[in-house]
């Protein structure tokens, strides 16, 4: 049905262009979102109520991070909230919320004032899945962001039915009769980082000191890494210490394995009395799973 | 008549002993002076070892030219410093009655992908320099030793608590543990259990 709407979306797009591109910029400037702006990557379809607008003007807010879907999207019956924090009633509504679980299978509920919760997987509430759907975005490669697992990338509402995120969902993208549409965001799977500089350690060493190695000991979890520069100097009071990694910039790391000591670049640490180390911890790409440090040791030589 | 006889026979056989005796004692001599050359050149591979190996910047310093045409020697008392041949020319050492001399130079050294060091080429490791001391008795054939010499020595810095936190910007001693820090991303998580560190995730 919804295939031969194609009157609507070309209206969609009439009213888009008519506000100017001054406006469009505009927008584009003040938007707090990660969903893509082009015409056919931002939005959802309903048999009932039609388009469903992730990225409304001038108010486009939804954004997909790795452990949730936030904002809300526009439609004829109104907003679309994807959790409680934007309506500001998640103790009335039980807290609801559209989870990631970082490898872009969406679950949870959303919420409309017409018709009420929207299912982003068959499996909520222990769901049985006699008819198997959960909202899809891929985590990686050329695709990644985008909504989009045909046959099973939908949402569902007792009232109006499918939600469905792509096009792909009924084999109908590019059909002459179709349109394309999606929903496409610029969200990534990728791993998160923090780091701790340490203090400035003085080897007492006039002429300074030769660093070596480096080594730590802790928890590897699963897809998580950990990474150590150094930087030196003469002065005690260095006012802005330079880390490198092996190729002698702030890009690279030593990628230590935990109890496993690692060589670093003589040339890059060599002769200098003064040094701080930086560790920066490496979460994995659904960001659910973090190194721990407890020891970190540095060999160097007077 | 058989004195003439005699005196021939002896006169032959001397020379003969002289020639034989001669030519063996010289050998001889010449092989005592080479045991005292390379006796002298050992010496002094060994006291410049001992000298970077009490402290490398003894030996590595940026008054100190490394190559081939930089020649150095070790002042003969202790506490041994270096000494440039240009200055003061070079070092004559006398043993049993005779005068020997001797010298080194200093050579940056790379080392391969391994760790091993290379004869030349590969990585410069500047803890490491290749030396080759010259040796010879005075006047005479000038001999070589080679070797290397690395910063052997080495301490650990052990940091197992970050529990204090960032902010500490004072100097600390390497050899010293310390439970504070610079400075860290907003999340790093260092309280929750002391002596480890790691990410706040959502």
């Amino acid at each position: 049905m919804h295939i031969k709407r194609t009157h609507m979306i070309y209206a969609v797009c009439a009213v888009l262009a008519g506000m100017g591109a001054l406006a469009w910029n505009a927008a584009r400037v003040q938007a707090t979102t990660n969903v893509r702006p082009e015409i056919d990557n931002h939005w959802a379809w309903n048999d009932v109520i039609e388009w469903i607008d992730f990225y409304h003007y001038p108010t486009e807010n939804v954004i997909l991070t790795s452990y949730k879907l936030t904002g809300y999207a526009s439609s004829s019956i109104g907003n679309i909230y994807f959790d409680c924090a934007m309506t500001g009633d998640c103790a009335e509504k039980g807290n609801y919320k559209v989870t990631n679980d970082g490898e872009g299978n969406l679950s949870g509920w959303a919420w409309n004032d017409a018709v009420g919760w929207i299912s982003f997987d068959c499996h909520n509430n222990g769901g049985s899945c006699g008819t198997l759907y959960q909202a899809y975005v891929v985590p990686d490669n050329i695709d990644a962001g985008i909504f989009t697992n045909p046959g099973t990338d939908y949402a569902w509402n007792d009232l109006i039915g499918w939600i469905s995120f792509n096009c792909d969902n009924h084999s109908n993208c590019g059909n002459p009769d179709g349109i394309n549409y999606k929903v496409a965001t610029s969200w990534e799977a990728t791993s998160t980082s923090g780091y701790v500089d340490s203090s400035t350690f003085d080897t007492n060493v006039t002429g300074g000191a030769q660093l070596n190695s480096v080594m730590w000991s802790g928890v590897t979890e699963p897809g998580t890494e950990v990474g150590f520069q150094f930087a030196g100097s003469d002065n005690p009071n260095e006012p802005s210490w330079e880390f490198k990694g092996p190729d002698g910039t702030v890009d690279t790391y030593y990628m230590a394995v935990q109890n496993s000591s690692v060589p670093l670049d003589l040339t890059l640490h060599n002769n200098q009395q003064y040094f701080r180390y930086r560790v920066t911890l490496f979460s994995d790409l659904t960001q659910r799973n973090t190194p721990r440090i407890d020891e970190i040791s540095i060999n160097w030589s007077p | 008549m058989e004195i003439l006889v005699a005196s021939a026979v002896g006169v032959v056989v001397i020379g003969a002993a002289v020639s034989v005796i001669v030519p063996a004692l010289r050998g001889n001599t010449d092989a005592e002076e080479r045991q005292s050359a390379t006796a002298v050149g050992k010496e002094l591979l060994e006291s410049v070892r001992a000298f970077a190996e009490s402290s490398w910047h003894n030996i590595d310093t940026p008054a100190l030219a490394l190559g081939p045409l930089n020649h150095y020697h070790l002042t003969s008392d202790a506490p041994f410093s270096l000494v440039s041949d240009e200055v003061l020319g070079p070092e004559i050492v006398t043993l049993d009655g005779k005068n020997y001399t001797r010298y080194f130079y200093l050579e940056s050294a790379g080392r391969d992908g391994s760790g091993n060091i290379l004869e030349s080429g590969g990585t410069d490791d500047p803890s490491t320099r290749k030396i080759t001391v010259i040796y010879g008795k005075v006047g005479g054939t000038e001999r070589t030793l080679t070797g290397y010499l690395t910063r052997s020595k080495n301490f650990v810095t052990v940091q197992t608590d970050w529990s204090l936190g960032p902010g500490h910007e004072g100097l600390v001693d390497a050899h010293t543990p310390t439970e504070s820090f610079s400075a860290g991303s907003g999340n790093i998580n260092f309280t929750s259990t002391t002596g480890r560190i790691y990410l706040n995730l959502e």
